[in-house]
């Protein structure tokens, strides 16, 4: 590591390290979301609107993670390419 | 989930202690590594030489390699929250290899120790961007647009949030996957050996997953390190 990982294989490391979460940070975003609203409505009695607009506010974080990780993914692949380019 | 059999337990049980041990395996053998960590960092380096030979190479070459590799990742403002990181890699690192072993236990594949670790890295990483930023780190909650920001906050919150399940789960659902795979093709087919194709498939994924764990803890830091977009 470091002194033993190639800086390729750093950023592969590191895109597997992203992607691999990228399933997880999205579906327990939208539990976390549901949970937030249900325990809202449980406390005040707001029936059906804390759980709804929870949900929607999970989805929203959802897509908005896997967002930034594509985008971040994205941005080490095309560092990557570069330094390819540059190598040859 | 029992486990088979427990070398540890035996030894509590001996003792008196073996009710804590039954309720409590994944604390008793999260304290066994502790001691084995400890143990081994005193033999490798209780005596620094200027010229290293044995445990202390073997620890020189893991630590400087870790902090060489978690520098470049988190860039040079990170090195004083490397130790932090290379200390979970070890320490996930022998509790998933543990598990293994016959008659051992892996802490990790009770979920109440990767969820201990993962508050850790959720309190320390926000920490260390409220002491770099101060009160401007809010700013990392409000997205890009400010008359956006009442709705993205929320949002961001439950993003940062889902940080702690997903690296909960994700070391927790692992390590139990890999350890019940062992203890079910044992009961299947132990007499011909059956789990050991797989225990060599479990310390590469063992490996895998206290690697990420940390790296993914690298990438937070250097996510609350970094100014807001």
């Amino acid at each position: 590591m470091g002194r033993f990982i190639k800086e390729s294989t750093r950023e592969y490391l590191l895109q597997l390290a992203r992607v691999s979460s990228m399933g997880l940070a999205m579906v327990i975003a939208t539990v976390l979301g549901l949970a937030a609203g249900y325990v809202v409505d449980r406390y005040f009695g707001t029936q059906p609107w804390g759980f709804f607009i929870g949900l929607g506010m999970g989805i929203v974080a959802g897509f908005r993670n896997l967002y930034v990780l594509y985008k971040r993914t994205e941005a080490s692949q095309e560092r990557m390419d570069k330094e390819k380019k540059q190598g040859k | 989930m029992e486990h088979p059999l427990m070398l540890l337990g035996l030894l509590f049980e001996a003792v008196g202690l073996g009710d804590f041990f039954h309720h409590y395996p994944n604390v008793v053998y999260s304290w066994l590594i502790m001691l084995f960590l400890m143990v081994a960092a005193k033999l490798a380096v209780g005596t620094v030489k200027m010229i290293p030979a044995g445990g202390q190479n073997f620890f020189e070459a893991l630590i400087g390699g870790f902090e060489d590799f978690a520098v470049d990742v988190m860039g040079e403002h990170g090195r004083p929250y490397y130790p932090l990181v290379a200390t979970l890699f070890i320490y996930i690192l022998c509790m998933n290899w543990m598990g293994l072993l016959p008659g051992m236990f892996s802490p990790t594949s009770n979920i109440n120790t990767p969820l201990s670790m993962a508050l850790v890295v959720f309190i320390f990483y926000n920490f260390i961007g409220i002491k770099e930023h101060g009160f401007r780190y809010i700013k990392h909650f409000l997205g890009p647009i400010w008359w956006l920001s009442p709705l993205m906050l929320p949002i961001e919150l439950i993003g940062h949030f889902s940080r702690i399940l997903s690296l909960t789960f994700r070391l927790f659902g692992n390590v139990l996957g890999e350890d019940l795979v062992l203890v079910i093709l044992f009961v299947l087919a132990g007499v011909f050996f059956a789990p050991l194709p797989m225990m060599f498939l479990a310390i590469f994924t063992s490996f895998v997953q206290a690697f990420i764990f940390s790296l993914l803890t690298m990438l937070y830091i250097a996510g609350s390190l970094e100014e807001a977009h």
